[in-house]
């Protein structure tokens, strides 16, 4: 089982949905969770081209302008879907893994930049992984934020704070 | 590059799928790297370290084992500490080991010849005091060493 998580700055242009093909027939992951789509809207065409022609199904969140959007694509003989949801940053889908029946729930999380935005995203994510507590839960994405502040390495002076 | 993108897993995800391995990918255009989860059902992560059990029963293997794990400072937090330490338990083990838990079949071979040397001289009434201790010794040697030899190819086996 593999999943593939990916902050791509943008699906507008070719090539950048060509590194996304090329990293799925390199990878063959079961679930691709892309941030930062830049796009209002991802359709059946952008997917098909991204994917390939393997049986598959996606999810997505808009962007809000040109920031944000979220995309979820998963190979539909090895995943099944059966709910996404989608709030404020957050793309959820609840499903099960086809050969081993188990049932997961998978959070793609693109994190907003402010502190207070940040904040109040954590509190939302916190009461809902509360509630999932005994379930399967990846939660996987763009957290923009560290852990510790190792974890800083930026090339340009960092806009990154240690809140997670 | 700042490590902002991740994986989080529940506790009951990471039961049911112990060995996820998340690594970074090659970025290209984008300015953050992809991260691949993986679980690998082959992948049983790092060879675990085994002792003989009879190890135990063999003499000076406590003392053995408790003085180098006293000789052995290092500095770090307690989880680095603990991995190192037990490193360095795996390599002295392995030279114990040879040393006295190696060529068992050879250890008993040389003491049987022994045994019936000291049977012929004991056939001639030839035997000091000091015969007869040896012999004793070499009699409940040869046992521990038989029982080492059986407990060893019980649990290879």
């Amino acid at each position: 089982m593999k999943l593939v998580s990916w902050n791509v700055r943008g699906l507008e242009g070719v090539e950048k949905r060509k590194e996304v093909r090329k990293l799925v027939s390199e990878k063959k992951p079961y679930i691709l969770c892309l941030q930062e789509t830049k796009l209002a809207v991802c359709d059946d065409i952008l997917c098909l081209l991204m994917w390939g022609d393997t049986a598959h199904a996606y999810s997505y969140q808009s962007s809000v302008g040109a920031s944000g959007g979220l995309l979820i694509m998963w190979d539909t003989l090895e995943v099944e879907v059966w709910s996404t949801m989608s709030q404020d940053h957050v793309l959820i889908i609840q499903g099960k893994f086809i050969r081993t029946n188990e049932e997961f729930y998978l959070f793609n999380i693109y994190a907003p930049f402010e502190t207070r935005a940040k904040q109040q995203l954590w509190g939302m994510l916190s009461v809902k992984l509360q509630l999932l507590r005994v379930e399967k839960v990846c939660v996987c994405g763009d957290f923009n934020a560290i852990r510790r502040l190792e974890e800083r390495r930026s090339l340009r002076g960092g806009v990154v704070t240690q809140d997670i | 590059m700042s490590r902002i993108d991740r994986f989080l897993l529940s506790e009951d995800w990471c039961l049911q799928w112990p060995n996820c391995l998340q690594v970074a990918l090659l970025r290209g255009l984008s300015d953050h790297c992809p991260l691949q989860l993986s679980v690998d059902e082959e992948n049983w992560g790092p060879r675990p370290t085994r002792i003989l059990k009879c190890w135990q029963e063999m003499s000076g293997y406590k003392q053995f084992v408790k003085e180098k794990w006293h000789s052995f400072l290092l500095d770090g937090w307690g989880g680095y500490v603990l991995r190192e330490k037990l490193k360095l338990m795996k390599e002295a083990l392995k030279e114990w080991h040879s040393v006295h838990a190696k060529n068992i079949h050879g250890k008993i071979d040389v003491l049987k010849n022994r045994l019936s040397e000291l049977d012929e001289a004991g056939e001639e009434g030839g035997l000091s005091e000091g015969d007869i201790v040896e012999l004793s010794d070499i009699t409940h040697e040869i046992h521990s060493l038989s029982c080492v030899s059986a407990s060893i190819s019980w649990q290879q086996s």
